[in-house]
């Protein structure tokens, strides 16, 4: 399919990658008041196992081993969280402003590994990465099935978060995050909960970065900018922290808003970069939720019941 | 030998524009990544008065410090003030830090455009020293230079009224505010202290290497690694903590890959937040 039909499914489909995304940084930021600025790092791990696991063998880079999909996905997710528990164990604890600094290093230090290591990245050349299941779906059909495939990710992702949330275990998250002495007071080892959350928000921006990879079917170091965590932090802050549906709002609106700068271009003075002007807006967007309206649009829906 | 001179010249940058970053993050109470944009606006300032007005270079660079001070002081006004009023606390501030970042680079890919940029300078042998060290004379000046600005602000800090009060006001907030400290003044001299520290740094790197509009960022790693290193808000701590970390990011170029010199500096880093996070001349924990 081409032409707006196209562009509107290629839309959709990158929507619902950040979407998965912005539930991840949810679970982090949102529900529990983890600050994390390492999502790119993560996102590109994800990304980068996923394309190493479901491609055919290479001799240019890791893998493939031809793993079928839905399990390349899975231990991209494993791994994902694996790098998340080892960063986490000795930085967990600490104060909010050092851990953002020591995750958005994080998340640098992984893509300097990717556009150094050539022999199993491929470096800043890039990677192929295969189409699931293009031996069944016709080509012209194509981008329609796996935008199909990333929606039905999104939605059993969005219900399994919502029991998570709901839970005894999603309570305490909460706690944590308005009152950390309150936790401790009742006995909740805040640590070891804050490094539960920091794994399993992980474990879905690895998730994203695999859907991503086999969206894009070529993946760089340049796509996994600090930028891209920005962008996540601006879906989540406007779409407003705490709210599922606000965060997937917020990253469908955020995509929107950053492809519609696209036709910009037939309106700035020759020689004016999207590029940059996209840096600008996302930045005044940072600046501006905080100034005027730190709960986001929707804000978080209160648990207890509304005539309380 | 080479390496070592490389990393004293890495490490005189980094200490001249750690010392704005300590002071800013102690008195300010949060973490700048703006502090990046400065850089950046500091380089291509002076490079606009210098290529294209045709200015001597120390008439650019202070020219160009008065414009980042006032710029910096500007921001403070429309953004951070209101927010200290309203008692935004350290995430917030440091949020709308990161959306400046992305606006003032932004704002210099815009004014500048994204192609490298160089100083006009005729182009000069390196000088060659015993052991077969090679430095250039851009890299002794920035070596003197900053030598020089580092004894300045150490006058600054140590003799003048002010000066104390940013000192006071760094150790303790809360003391100076009680001991009749007017805040908001030793706010508007730090950004001015700021303005200098990091226009001076973004110079010296655009005069060692190139200007690009990323240049900022990629420094900004290294400069909180010495600011945490230093022990946050100690002037003295972060001109130490800039020259280790210029030393050791250099160094292990001789036996890593010199792409992975960021990555040095993240791990002191890190190793230096989990083992002593009040620095090397910290006092407890």
């Amino acid at each position: 399919m081409s032409g707006p039909a196209g562009f509107l499914i290629f839309f959709l489909t990158y929507a619902v990658v950040y979407a998965i995304l912005a539930i991840g940084l949810n679970i982090q930021w949102g529900f529990t008041g983890l600050v994390n600025f390492g999502v790119a790092g993560f996102f590109a791990v994800g990304a980068y196992v996923s394309a190493f696991m479901s491609g055919s063998p290479s001799p240019y880079h890791l893998g493939g081993f031809g793993i079928p999909f839905p399990f390349a996905l899975l231990i991209a997710m494993v791994v994902s969280g694996l790098f998340a528990l080892i960063l986490g164990i000795p930085v967990i604890r600490l104060r909010e402003d050092y851990l953002a600094i020591v995750t958005i290093g994080f998340a640098e230090i992984v893509r300097l590994i990717i556009v150094s290591e050539r022999n199993i990245t491929k470096g800043p050349y890039g990677m192929g990465v295969i189409k699931p299941y293009k031996e069944v779906i016709s080509s012209p059909m194509y981008g329609l099935f796996y935008l199909g495939i990333s929606l039905a990710i999104l939605a059993i992702l969005y219900l399994a978060i919502a029991r998570v949330v709901g839970s005894p275990w999603g309570r305490v998250l909460r706690t944590i995050r308005e009152d950390e002495r309150v936790a401790l007071v009742l006995g909740k080892n805040v640590n070891w909960f804050k490094l539960q959350v920091l794994v399993l928000g992980s474990m879905v921006f690895g998730l994203g970065g695999a859907v991503f990879a086999h969206f894009f079917n070529f993946i760089t170091p340049n796509h996994f900018l600090p930028m891209e965590t920005f962008l996540v932090w601006v879906m989540v802050m406007a779409g407003g922290s705490g709210n599922n549906l606000g965060v997937i709002i917020g990253a469908v609106a955020v995509r929107g808003l950053w492809e519609g700068m696209m036709f910009l271009s037939d309106v700035l003075p020759q020689g004016v970069q999207i590029g940059a002007v996209r840096l600008g807006v996302i930045g005044l967007l940072l600046i501006l939720v905080i100034m005027l309206k730190p709960e986001g649009i929707l804000g978080e829906r209160k648990t207890a019941s509304d005539i309380l | 030998m080479q390496l070592l001179a490389n990393g004293i010249i890495m490490g005189a940058i980094i200490s001249v524009g750690a010392v704005g970053l300590t002071l800013v993050s102690r008195i300010l109470h949060f973490f700048y990544f703006g502090y990046a944009g400065m850089l950046v606006f500091g380089a291509y300032f002076t490079l606009t008065f210098f290529n294209f007005v045709e200015l001597p270079l120390v008439v650019s660079l202070l020219l160009s410090i008065g414009l980042l001070a006032a710029l910096a002081i500007a921001i403070d006004r429309l953004t951070f003030k209101s927010l200290r009023s309203r008692g935004t606390g350290p995430f917030g501030m440091m949020v709308v830090g990161i959306g400046l970042e992305l606006l003032l680079r932004s704002s210099v890919r815009l004014i500048w455009g994204s192609d490298v940029m160089r100083f006009e300078l005729p182009i000069k042998r390196a000088l060659v020293f015993p052991f077969d060290v090679r430095i250039t004379t851009n890299q002794l000046i920035i070596i003197g230079a900053s030598l020089l600005l580092m004894y300045l602000l150490h006058l600054f800090l140590d003799m003048t009224k002010i000066g104390k009060a940013m000192r006071a006001t760094a150790d303790n907030i809360e003391l100076a505010k009680v001991k009749g400290i007017d805040t908001e003044k030793v706010i508007m001299w730090t950004w001015g202290l700021a303005a200098i520290s990091a226009g001076a740094a973004g110079f010296f790197l655009a005069l060692d290497t190139r200007l690009v509009p990323i240049m900022g960022w990629k420094l900004l790693l290294p400069l909180f690694a010495a600011v945490i290193l230093g022990g946050v808000g100690n002037p003295y701590g972060a001109v130490v903590g800039g020259m280790v970390i210029g030393l050791s990011q250099e160094i292990s170029a001789g036996f890593m890959a010199p792409s992975y010199k960021p990555a040095v500096a993240f791990v002191i880093m890190t190793l230096t937040l989990l083992v002593k996070p009040s620095g090397l001349f910290g006092r407890g924990g």
